[in-house]
């Protein structure tokens, strides 16, 4: 049985246009024109419980707005959605108690406080039992390190501190569901490698679903194990990360330093993509054509010094599905 | 559940207080300036009314105990309100996300979470106004003039806090609203402090209908000071201010409502 079904969802947004000029703008108060922007525009998908879900798209292509659906934020326009049996907006409270929340951008915990405050005011928002507080505060004080810094005010702390942090309020009250907007945002490798890593062990070993949003497709590929990609408020793409490589990772790269600039280069099968002074990038389909066959092909008829294969990124492939859309 | 939100209530705000206190002088120089800038008010106030002698037939002592009056409601209202006056950043910055987020009713985080402590140095120099004032008239102290007196300050504080929780909810449609929260804020300070009868007829029927500050102070003050001067609305009017308070309590927060609504379906 899922813990979370979306069916149908959307949600539209007015934006008014406002007009240049005084006239037209003071016009443009009394009678409002406005464009209906489908944030969210009828998605469904559902999550079992203790997935690992990445929700991927660009910039404003509606990861934000489901989030805020999901956590009862926002009021759908259309849609249905349950949460453990709820209906977020309209059980707001009893979903929340359920769920832990964690937004990149803007951290939860009270900023000019140590950090053990913030904890403890949650504790009480939360009514979480004593002993049970008392237990979750040490395990993930161990398992993040936190108490070096436990009694710094949360102003002081580095970014990948305060994500720690920020991690540690989200889950204090045990939640079911983990709701992440961009976590790993600004954080620098090592941070985020450490975020990663915490997401994985928090799934495995206390079964919290977790969701997160991101720009970072490495996140995804570490931590995930299905992937949602949204583009202009649609799913394009919902399944796993090797089914997703399987199914439009087919291209790989052949990176070559020639010996010297060859005016010309004529090979069969394969694209000549870039070429940066002797080095030259060729794409091809391994399905047509194998890896060693270029290479036959390529020894054959120039001198070459060097040569890798790439196998596709995640990052390219996503990149490809956004410009050409799923065939 | 009233225990567990007591509880919440002084947590929050003490965790609010807390961390203005990390910036002392700030914090200081803060309270400085309003005890100097009250005490300057009541003396301009003091200046003109020994020229004047009288405010339409109100003596020195009865102008400076309306003024008193007001100004406990006034500070009363800005201690419980503190969040208010820049209720638009909540919109603005993203911070009702964070809000809704917490199993708590989002009204009652919002309000709890930030206890303004140059408001309460206010509010002392205001209940010494206001002990000063009360011996200048010829009021007699009894049991029924105390519970009176409290509960026009409570209600007046009510009034006036609703007021303000309507013109900051505001922002939930525009995005902003700081500038009609302050200019709403001064005019009901200024409109509490002054017998209603100086006003021409469209003021009186505004402050004591639209925006009820007459019953913070002028209603009720005929009660206590025995004036009589009722301008034409009914009598019971110097007892009404409770049920103004109610009926503004029930209509704010309805207004308040509706705004949620209203963010909940729109988004930042």
């Amino acid at each position: 049985m899922p813990i979370i079904t979306v069916e149908h969802l959307s949600k539209h947004f007015k934006v008014y246009k406002r007009r240049t000029g005084f006239w037209r703008s003071l016009s443009s108060t009394v009678s409002r024109r406005h464009d209906i922007i489908k944030a969210v525009d009828d998605v469904s998908f559902s999550l079992d419980r203790g997935e690992l879900v990445g929700y991927i798209g660009a910039n404003g292509a509606g990861k934000s707005t489901t989030i805020k659906m999901l956590t009862g934020i926002l009021v759908p326009s259309s849609g249905h959605i349950d949460v453990m049996g709820l209906t977020p907006y309209r059980q707001r409270k009893e979903n929340t108690r359920r769920i832990g929340v964690v937004f990149g951008q803007r951290t939860q915990l009270w900023w000019d406080l140590p950090v053990i405050d913030s904890f403890e005011l949650l504790k009480q928002i939360y009514e979480i039992p004593q002993n049970l507080y008392k237990q979750n505060l040490e395990f993930f004080s161990e398992m993040l390190q936190l108490q070096p810094f436990l009694s710094t005010p949360v102003r002081r702390l580095s970014l990948g501190q305060r994500m720690r942090c920020d991690l540690t309020a989200a889950l204090l009250h045990d939640p079911e569901i983990l709701y992440l907007d961009e976590p790993t945002i600004g954080l620098d490798v090592v941070a985020k490698e450490q975020v990663r890593q915490f997401l994985r062990e928090v799934n495995a070993e206390r079964q919290v679903t977790v969701i997160l949003t991101t720009h970072d497709l490495n996140d995804v590929e570490k931590v995930c194990q299905r992937l949602i990609i949204i583009d202009s408020g649609k799913i394009i793409y919902d399944g796993g990360i090797n089914a997703l490589k399987e199914r439009y990772g087919k291209t790989r790269m052949l990176i070559v330093d020639l010996a010297q600039g060859y005016s010309d280069i004529q090979l069969e099968g394969v694209d000549l993509t870039r070429r940066d002074g002797n080095r030259i990038w060729l794409a091809f389909d391994r399905d047509t054509i194998s890896a060693s066959e270029v290479i036959v092909q390529l020894t054959g008829r120039y001198e070459i010094q060097d040569l890798t294969i790439s196998e596709p990124e995640i990052e390219e492939i996503v990149r490809r599905i956004y410009e050409m859309g799923v065939h | 559940m009233v225990r567990r939100y007591f509880k919440l209530y002084c947590l929050l705000a003490g965790a609010y207080v807390r961390s203005r206190l990390q910036y002392r002088l700030s914090f200081g120089l803060m309270c400085f300036g309003i005890v100097i800038s009250e005490v300057c008010l009541l003396g301009l106030l003091g200046a003109l009314l020994v020229k004047f002698r009288t405010v339409n037939g109100w003596t020195w002592a009865e102008v400076v105990f309306l003024y008193g009056l007001g100004n406990l409601a006034y500070s009363f209202m800005r201690i419980l309100g503190s969040q208010l006056d820049d209720f638009d950043r909540y919109i603005i910055r993203g911070e009702l996300d964070g809000v809704l987020i917490r199993p708590v009713p989002p009204l009652f985080y919002i309000l709890a979470s930030r206890i303004e402590l140059i408001h309460v140095s206010r509010a002392l120099t205001s209940v010494a106004i206001f002990v000063v004032a009360f011996h200048l008239t010829e009021i007699r102290w009894t049991l029924e003039v105390a519970l009176f007196t409290l509960t026009t300050i409570v209600s007046g504080t009510l009034i006036m806090f609703t007021l303000m929780l309507i013109s900051a909810t505001v922002a939930l449609w525009t995005t902003k609203s700081g500038k009609l929260t302050d200019l709403l804020i001064s005019a009901t300070k200024e409109a509490t402090a002054f017998p209603v009868s100086i006003y021409p007829l469209a003021v009186r029927l505004l402050l004591t209908f639209i925006l009820p500050v007459a019953f913070v102070t002028y209603y009720p003050a005929q009660q206590l000071l025995q004036k009589g001067e009722f301008l034409g609305m009914p009598e019971s009017f110097q007892f009404a201010a409770p049920v103004v308070a109610l009926i503004m309590l029930c209509v704010s927060y309805l207004f308040w409502c509706s705004g949620l609504r209203r963010y909940h379906s729109t988004g930042s």
